[in-house]
């Protein structure tokens, strides 16, 4: 009986899906399908594997793969750098702070990311203000703009929110109590945080970081506007060649690169963040 | 009589003190959490700071630790004074309420924390550990996960991690409040009796009265930031410095009176239609006082009794087993008395006598 009813509202579930799987099917499976189909092919319509090959073995496309992966890397390190102190302020605040630093990182996702990207060209720019500072200290003059520093930097504050909201999560699970023990027992803060904040955090910073990555490899606003033509990356290389090259089977292949790297990293956060729902076991 | 003057704690200043506090305040803003808070405790005593919630014991007892920076106030600790010392230099023992153990760590190597970041040799503290589990009995447990331990095991770990470094103070922070009733009052025992084998000067804060009479030698009463008094848990049961005490420490009935004559010591005092002799060393005729008795001290019998005595009337009576509670109307009050033994319970209306022997009720200030 119980089990008739389970199928029978199982029937109702699987008709109320339907429609979401069609629209999964014909327009993420298709165009997948498609794109698979127009990477194994060159421009006569022949079947090849060169639009692979040439991630592998052309010095120009190979340079894209690992400028991606470097501006990814580094966006990340950034991030988890400058986003612990303000997870640390946010976790463990008075209210005040909480509030106004959480708004402070929090309040940039609801504007455009050309609008912040196109900010950070400003600041960036040859004679603008951070070359301003610089040469005001007499330090020497950096090239920051069309190069994969000026991504790095503009793309791990773009970044930043969801590092921090990581980090926040993972050590408002963590009881203060348990740091205060160690320097109880003769822990300086700098050992306090190596043996004990970090240990815990891990779960938390491995999350930001696989969650950051994965968004700064696919990331296009930013690099097409910083780095230009001069720091290609995977997204703006997919754009040039698709839109203005017509080298469709180089784009297509790129894009299916791109998709594996991320699904992995993605099935990874996710089974990091399921295994561990309090991003480190709380002690009692 | 005043609590404090009779208090066995040697009054600072004390230079032979395992810890000696002075003055010591903590004002957050405008509110005072701790003020004016001076303690001299002697090497191997157990001393409990005792009050309701935001009474200051805890503020107090992180300031000693280094966890909270006083606003006032000096701390000696072994004949050296700790202001400027960072918390991990101080060498102090601390168990936390919710035990603060490293959840990423085993039994083990939770105990061993602190003998890791003293650089002590690996064999010595193999050994160290292997011993100090084996006298809070987790004997074998060391490779264990923190989460594998129940909440008693998991008490004796910390325990463990705070006496293995060999402090020389211990720090315990409501260390048995999240634990049930029985295993509280075995693991309460099983911390007096390491404590008095240990010799080790400890501060125990707690809010449960019974916690602090059953295992300290000195209990701290203490409310709104103040010390109310200093005493042994005798002292703080039977004589009471003031009426706070008196009833947050046990039951007590407290009955305005008056004094009708004093001479020699002695009180004479208003209570209904008889008289009550309390000693005093400050009272005059014409004072007005409070009169203090515990409910054990007052006798019930049913119709006439011997002097001195008050007439009443029984309008309640609960019977506990080993006890009967009474509340009886006399003297224009209330009474509580407590009568020992499990015979049946007289019945509400009941006329009755109550009465007391000497010093049974003595005058608060």
């Amino acid at each position: 009986m119980a089990g008739a009813q389970l199928r029978r509202s199982d029937a109702w579930l699987r008709a109320a899906m339907a429609p979401q799987v069609l629209l999964l099917v014909a327009f993420f499976v298709v165009p997948v399908v498609f794109i698979v189909q127009a990477s194994l092919h060159d421009k006569t319509g022949a079947l090849t594997a060169a639009n692979y090959a040439a991630f592998l073995f052309d010095s120009y496309d190979r340079a894209v793969v690992g400028r991606t992966l470097g501006v990814a890397l580094g966006t990340t390190l950034l991030a988890l750098v400058l986003g612990y102190p303000l997870a640390r302020a946010i976790a463990r605040g008075s209210a005040f702070t909480r509030w106004f630093l959480s708004g402070a990182v929090f309040f940039p996702l609801l504007t455009s990311s050309v609008v912040r990207s196109f900010g950070w060209l400003v600041l960036l720019a040859d004679s603008g203000l951070m070359n301003d500072v610089l040469s005001f200290f007499g330090l020497p003059h950096l090239r920051l703009v069309f190069t994969s520093l000026g991504v790095t930097i503009a793309l791990a504050q773009v970044l930043l929110p969801f590092m921090v909201l990581s980090l926040a999560n993972a050590l408002a699970n963590i009881d203060p109590a348990v740091e205060e023990a160690a320097a109880t027992l003769g822990s300086s803060p700098l050992r306090r945080f190596m043996r004990v904040t970090l240990p815990m955090l891990a779960p938390g910073i491995l999350a930001g970081s696989l969650l950051v990555f994965a968004i700064a490899i696919s990331s296009f606003v930013t690099p097409a506007l910083i780095g230009g033509p001069r720091a290609e990356v995977m997204a703006t290389l997919i754009y040039t060649n698709a839109t203005q090259l017509g080298n469709i089977g180089l784009a297509s292949a790129a894009s299916l690169i791109l998709l594996v790297i991320t699904v992995a990293l993605v099935s990874l956060y996710y089974r990091i963040v399921l295994s561990t729902p309090t991003g480190g076991e709380p002690a009692r | 009589m005043n609590g404090r003057s009779v208090s066995t704690v040697r009054s600072p200043p004390s230079p032979d003190a395992a810890l000696q506090v002075t003055g010591l305040t903590k004002r957050y803003g405008e509110s005072v959490a701790v003020d004016a808070f001076s303690l001299a405790v002697a090497r191997g005593q157990l001393v409990a700071l005792l009050g309701p919630s935001g009474c200051g014991k805890t503020t107090t007892l992180r300031m000693i630790a280094g966890l909270v920076e006083p606003t006032a106030g000096s701390i000696v600790l072994e004949g050296r004074p700790v202001e400027g010392v960072p918390i991990h230099r101080r060498n102090i023992g601390m168990v936390f309420q919710q035990y603060a153990l490293f959840p990423f760590l085993s039994v083990f190597e939770n105990v061993a924390y602190g003998l890791r970041e003293r650089r002590v040799a690996k064999e010595e503290a193999r050994e160290r550990v292997t011993k100090m589990l084996d006298l809070v009995g987790l004997t074998g447990l060391g490779e264990r996960r923190i989460r594998q331990l129940s909440g008693g095991q998991q008490q004796r770990v910390a325990l463990a991690r705070a006496l293995v470094i060999n402090p020389a103070l211990l720090l315990l922070d409501e260390p048995l409040s999240n634990l049930d009733t029985k295993l509280r009052e075995r693991v309460r025992g099983e911390i007096r009796d390491l404590q008095r084998r240990l010799d080790i000067t400890t501060v125990f804060v707690t809010h449960d009265q019974d916690e602090a009479l059953s295992i300290a030698h000195v209990v701290v009463v203490m409310r709104g930031g103040h010390i109310e008094q200093v005493g042994t848990p005798l002292e703080i049961y039977q004589r009471p410095a003031n009426a706070f005490v008196a009833d947050f420490i046990g039951a007590c009935n407290l009955v305005p009176s008056e004094v009708l004559r004093a001479a020699d010591g002695i009180a004479h005092c208003r209570m209904g239609e008889t008289q009550v002799r309390v000693a005093t060393a400050s009272l005059r005729a014409g004072d007005r006082t409070t009169l203090a008795a515990r409910p054990e001290r007052l006798h019930v019998g049913a119709g006439e009794s011997s002097s001195p005595s008050l007439r009443g009337r029984v309008v309640n009576a609960t019977y506990l087993g080993a006890r009967t509670s009474y509340e009886i109307e006399a003297a224009g009050t209330v009474l509580r008395c407590d009568v020992h033994g499990g015979m049946a319970p007289m019945a509400t209306g009941t006329s009755v006598s109550i009465g007391w022997e000497e010093g049974a009720w003595q005058a608060l200030n």
